[in-house]
């Protein structure tokens, strides 16, 4: 036979008010939901700006009249693209004096080979110049990729060892990258001699002229030298290449304004979330009082049996802390179902910069959110614990 | 003597002026008594009961139970006390209606650190007042008497040395009430010192004493008094 | 809620949910487009959830219509067995296209696993709960019959 202590009292009285205990059980709920989707959300947002912001490094990124917005889908989208600067704008830029180093690469667009279409991006880079791909590939992969070797981002369905057709040529696959929340996930990467290999049977395949490739460049990345204003310095060269057919991009722009947008987003997450769990707090604040002044008789009685006032306020403790712990529970639970399985179509939905967390931080997240969510009970039933003394003593009333 | 009372006061304050609600009672209640306390509405008998059973402070005067002054006594204590050796029967039902019938007669034995389990005990009483077979029912199913019965065995659980009882037989019909009083004549039989309050002077009893309270005052009354 | 209310509700929910697993993959939640005559691991689970989710929706139609306790748990025990089937199935009996980035591996696969899951989770709560209420009325009626006799 079960002992009456206050937790199997507190069970009871909830389980005898079903409708209650569930409305109560089901805003919890909602709050832990919105609180781990919301911190999850923030945080894969957030890393995935600063692994942006890591890989981005060069000051300034040179490319094709028009094609700004292609290379910036290469880089942070993954969006295929296939698109060249000719001889004359490669002659003028190695004219130019002010850059500190330059370093080209080299952009092709292909289709995977197997029955399920799915576009890869195929990137070259030089590993003697290059100074943003390379030492962060180094970094994951260290040597430097001989002819015929590739590395594949994190989204291509291949690991070391493995072997990929593009166009008519195998490719050995030498290691798969870390997730970076951008393009380079789609991407696969050779050295300039295998790019180069590989753009000669692109021409093949869609009939356009064989250019000079031995000298074929997508963009060119660029750092000034120290002691120039980054921003007069551009406008200066600007309209010289311009006319050459090159564009100048600052990849900071396109970072400060996406960093803008997104700190914009998260902040508006985090107030609304803050606000949620304030309303929360306020809202049994007020529920947990109407339903103590509800149960003032049956407090009395808990009193005239020999209970103390410590020990009823322990047991609506107890009671606000299950129904919560119950309502957290169901938040997480909600989440597993609704959010967790479907990750990957998040992830490939997101336009921005996203890189979730792995397992154990996730679960911490998981974790804050429940706890947060669970506390709301309690503290909402505070106020209603420090009036059980005045509500439940005897009254001259009483009786009479 | 099981309880004394000396100059016992309370005092209320309804706006700005107070008024006494107990006024100097001055009772001695024997082991094994049974006391009827009858008195109109609002003359202070429920003030009493809940003056002795320690949910109110008296505003001055002495409450002696069972040779210990609990006056000066803690919440704590009072609560004990209450719980282990006063079975108090409110006023109205007084059932907790979220627990089975069982369950609301074992309630005060888990108040407090006990050893042995109580259901044998609890069973025994349900039996004793009549009601063995609403063991599992929930209080909504019971009639008024039945709840009465459930109230009076759930006062018991502990073994009090004190029953008090305040209007345990208000609304009820009268053979009904009738089979209340005499559960409390076995009761007393047992050794068990009840105090009753009742308005209602028909059910009064010559058990052992009357006593009329007026205004806050009290005094003893012959067998079958009345009202003026 | 009344007994009556909770036997058919989960009626209903077995019910519902069969058809989700036998149809989503067709039409809600829909796997891969089938290109070039080559036929996809997710057509074969997609098929083979078909015939799972309509077992589960006659079950569950079944569990509607029955009363007798025993029946019910045996009942809800069948749809236990077959929503653990309905989550095997595309994750390791047959399986999904290998590439995680195709529809039936971001849509399918996890609407899948959440509907069997649920289901399972479901059949399991009930099959325990009609167990111990068999019990409890076999106890019962044991007691009344000796306090006859």
């Amino acid at each position: 036979m079960r002992r009456l202590n206050a937790f199997n009292i507190s069970l009871q009285n909830l389980r005898r008010r079903p409708f209650r205990s569930f409305c109560i059980a089901s805003f919890v709920a909602l709050l832990s939901f919105v609180l781990i989707t919301g911190s999850l959300l923030t945080f894969s947002l957030r890393k995935g700006m600063s692994s942006m912001s890591d890989r981005l490094g060069a000051d300034l990124i040179l490319a094709p009249i028009g094609y700004q917005h292609s290379a910036e889908g290469v880089l942070l989208r993954g969006e295929p693209s296939a698109f060249y600067l000719d001889m004359e704008a490669l002659d003028k830029i190695s004219g130019v004096k002010g850059f500190s180093r330059t370093s080209p690469q080299l952009f092709i667009a292909t289709m995977d080979s197997s029955h399920c279409s799915f576009p890869v991006q195929l990137i070259g880079y030089e590993p003697n110049t290059d100074f943003v791909i390379a030492p962060w590939l180094l970094g994951e992969v260290p040597g430097i990729l001989a002819f015929g070797e590739v590395i594949v981002g994190s989204q291509i369905d291949a690991t070391a060892g493995d072997k990929l057709m593009f166009f008519s040529s195998e490719y050995r696959v030498v290691a798969r990258l870390e997730k970076t929340g951008m393009g380079f996930d789609t991407s696969v990467f050779f050295n300039m001699e295998t790019a180069r290999a590989a753009l000669k049977e692109y021409f093949y395949y869609t009939g356009e002229d064989v250019r000079d490739v031995e000298r074929a460049a997508s963009i060119i990345t660029a750092d000034i030298d120290e002691g120039l204003d980054p921003v007069a310095f551009t406008r200066e060269i600007h309209d010289a290449l311009r006319l050459s057919g090159v564009d100048v991009i600052r990849p900071q722009d396109f970072i400060g304004e996406l960093s803008r947008n997104l700190n914009l987003l998260m902040s508006v997450i985090f107030t609304l979330t803050a606000i949620l769990w304030l309303l929360a707090v306020g809202v049994l604040t007020v529920l947990f009082t109407v339903i103590l002044n509800e149960r003032k008789g049956e407090f009395r009685i808990y009193r005239v049996l020999g209970a103390t006032v410590g020990w009823i306020a322990r047991f609506v403790l107890l009671e606000a802390a299950l129904v919560s712990l119950f309502g957290a529970l169901a938040g997480v639970f909600a989440f597993c179902l609704l959010i967790l399985p479907f990750r990957a179509l998040i992830d490939l939905g997101m336009i921005l910069p996203y890189i979730q967390p792995r397992a154990g931080t996730a679960a911490l997240l998981i974790a804050a959110g429940f706890f947060m969510s669970f506390l709301v009970g309690p503290l909402a039933s505070l106020y209603s614990v420090l009036r059980i003394g005045p509500v439940s003593a005897a009254s001259v009333w009483d009786g009479e | 003597m099981l309880l004394e009372i000396r100059k016992l006061r309370k005092e209320y304050r309804r706006g700005d002026a107070g008024f006494l609600a107990v006024n100097d009672v001055d009772i001695s209640v024997g082991e094994n008594d049974f006391i009827f306390i009858t008195g109109r509405s609002g003359s202070g008998k429920s003030t009493l009961l809940n003056l002795i059973a320690g949910l109110a402070r008296p505003s001055s005067g002495k409450i002696v139970f069972d040779g210990r002054d609990i006056g000066g006594a803690n919440e704590k204590e009072l609560a004990f006390l209450r719980n282990s050796q006063i079975g108090y029967i409110p006023q109205g039902h007084g059932i907790l209606f979220n627990f089975t019938v069982l369950d609301n007669v074992l309630l005060p034995f888990y108040f407090y650190s006990r050893e042995g389990d109580p259901k044998k005990r609890a069973l025994s009483l349900l039996e004793q007042t009549g009601i063995p077979h609403l063991v599992g029912s929930y209080p909504d199913q019971l009639s008024g008497g039945e709840l009465r019965r459930v109230s009076i065995a759930r006062s018991l659980i502990n073994s009090p040395c004190l029953l008090i009882a305040d209007e345990p037989t208000g609304d009820l019909d009268p053979q009904t009430t009738n089979d209340i009083l005499r559960m409390f004549e076995r009761i007393s039989a047992e050794g068990v010192t009840i105090i009753l309050v009742t308005h209602e002077v028909d059910t009064v009893s010559c058990g052992n004493r009357h006593l009329i309270m007026e205004e806050g005052f009290i005094r003893e009354a012959d067998c079958f008094q009345r009202y003026p | 809620m009344s007994g009556r209310i909770k036997h058919i509700a989960a009626g209903l929910f077995f019910l519902v949910f069969g058809i989700l697993i036998a149809v989503g993959p067709k039409y809600i939640f829909k796997i891969c487009e089938q290109n070039h005559g080559h036929v996809t691991n997710c057509l074969w689970s997609a098929r083979a959830e078909l015939g799972i989710g309509i077992v589960i929706a006659l079950l569950g139609a079944a569990y509607i219509l029955s009363s007798a306790v025993p029946m019910l748990a045996g009942l809800s025990l069948s749809i236990l067995f077959n929503g653990t089937l309905a989550f095997l199935i595309p994750n390791i009996l047959i399986g999904m296209c290998e590439h995680h980035n195709m529809d039936c591996r971001l849509i399918t696969l996890p609407s899948l696993n959440v509907i069997s899951l649920l289901v399972t989770l479901a059949a399991s709560v009930n099959t325990i709960r009609l167990i111990r209420k068999y019990r409890r009325d076999t106890r019962g009626n044991a007691i009344a019959q000796a306090e006859r006799i």
